[in-house]
């Protein structure tokens, strides 16, 4: 099994899982929940919240395994649950306060990327700091296509599998993202 | 391409993403447009802050308790789910005995049950208080010898149907007793001497029991001979034993 590879590993450890070994579907979530935490945590600058709807995805993985059709990629299977679960905690949170609203309270001058020195590594703090600052602004759904194309680097082919819109529908929204982030960060004096 | 149009352009697509007219047309009108030229370095450092976002992949505080809570998440979802179907299981049978007619009829078998095993316990007792009479022994012999003695009975009998090497048909009278062809009699009375009185006296009542009821046994008129022949050598032998008992008695 070592010599195979990767994509015939996870294949295999997809069919095991389908059959309930619970040992390989650990390995599949510890070789997948950091691109899963990467979409919630840039989409909600909230590390609980990311933590929260990455559990709540590969619960809901391993129920669904046995829908899962192998023609798809599982990575863009993945991202498709954990997108459907990011807009529908927003909407629970939404509930108790807007997202944006406490997007805005928690965006103190201290966590400001004013004077940040963006050439070296940015921290989660920082990182939160900054798309904060360049989301404010957006719809979640633009929020989400500029997440999943500019900065996860999926196709439009994939992005419009995983959240089910059009790939015209994307191209308009990412256009609205791009333009409105772009003058943002224009603006923004931090040292590059 | 006017600057308004070309802007936009800066602004909504990523210069990689430019086809070679547009890079081209891009690449001579920021020679000449210093407005141009100055949203384009905007946009270049955009780009490059985009950059640092992307590179900069978001860390799980602790990945290993993360992959571990979604494991037991899943393990506990898999045990509630067990649960749950154990509970259907007793849903649907709360179903059925909520039903009045399934509880009368349940009503019914039990009460039926109940009574048949108050009948036997009491025939039961009967038979035993009525032995008792007979030995005339009450303190000495209590139920529970009675029982042993019934056993004491049975396994002689079926230790005489093993010595014959189960060649010897029987004839099942009641539940419990099981008798000798007239071809093993000389067998079965020499057992019958080793038997204690207590036991021969229950021997003599399971006889008379068979005698007087002999609509619970299915007998054959050529078993009912064979019977009644063992019975009467049964009954000479007894006499034989209370005559050396006499003797010895004198002696």
């Amino acid at each position: 099994m070592q010599n195979n590879k990767p994509a015939d590993v996870l294949v295999q450890l997809i069919e095991d899982a389908q059959k309930g070994d619970v040992t390989a579907f650990k390995k599949i979530v510890k070789c997948h929940q950091s691109y899963a935490y990467a979409i919630a945590f840039r989409f909600f600058c909230d590390e609980d919240d990311a933590e929260d709807v990455v559990q709540e995805s590969f619960i809901r993985i391993w129920n669904h395994l046995h829908d899962f059709d192998s023609k798809m990629k599982f990575t863009t299977w993945m991202y498709k649950i954990v997108v459907n679960l990011c807009y529908d905690k927003a909407k629970s949170n939404k509930r108790r306060m807007s997202v944006f609203a406490r997007l805005n309270d928690n965006f103190s001058q201290d966590d400001c990327i004013e004077n940040t020195d963006i050439e070296r590594d940015l921290t989660n703090k920082e990182t939160v700091a900054l798309i904060k600052h360049i989301a404010d602004g957006l719809s979640e759904k633009q929020r989400m296509i500029f997440l999943l194309r500019d900065i996860q680097d999926l196709t439009i082919e994939e992005v419009a599998v995983i959240t089910g819109m059009s790939e015209s529908a994307i191209k308009t929204n990412l256009f609205f993202a791009r333009q409105n982030i772009r003058k943002k960060l224009a603006r923004l004096e931090v040292n590059v | 391409m006017t600057c308004k149009e070309l802007q936009q352009l800066l602004y909504s697509a990523r210069i990689e993403d430019f086809d070679p007219a547009e890079r081209e047309f891009l690449k001579k009108h920021l020679a000449d447009c210093e407005t141009c030229k100055t949203i384009f370095q905007e946009v270049s450092k955009a780009d490059r802050i985009l950059d640092r976002i992307k590179e900069a992949t978001p860390r799980i505080r602790n990945e290993h308790a993360l992959t571990e809570s979604i494991i037991a998440a899943i393990v506990r979802d898999e045990r509630s789910l067990a649960g749950v179907s154990a509970n259907k299981f007793l849903d649907r049978l709360n179903d059925i005995f909520s039903m009045e007619v399934i509880r009368f009829a349940c009503s019914i078998v039990i009460l039926l049950c109940g009574m048949t095993y108050i009948f036997m316990e009491y025939n039961d007792t009967k038979a035993i208080v009525s032995l008792e009479q007979r030995l005339g022994k009450k303190t000495e012999y209590n139920r529970a010898i009675i029982f042993q003695q019934e056993i004491n009975i049975l396994n002689f009998l079926r230790d005489l149907y093993n010595l014959s090497n189960g060649s010897t048909s029987s004839v099942e009278l009641t539940n419990t007793l099981v008798l000798m062809k007239k071809a093993d009699l000389q067998s079965l009375l020499k057992g019958y001497k080793t038997l204690d009185e207590a036991s021969r006296v229950r021997l003599d009542e399971i006889w008379d029991k068979y005698e007087k009821d002999e609509s619970s046994v299915i007998v054959s008129e050529k078993n009912r001979k064979e019977i009644t022949a063992l019975r009467n050598e049964i009954e000479r032998l007894k006499k034989e034993l209370e005559q050396s008992n006499h003797k010895e008695k004198r002696q």
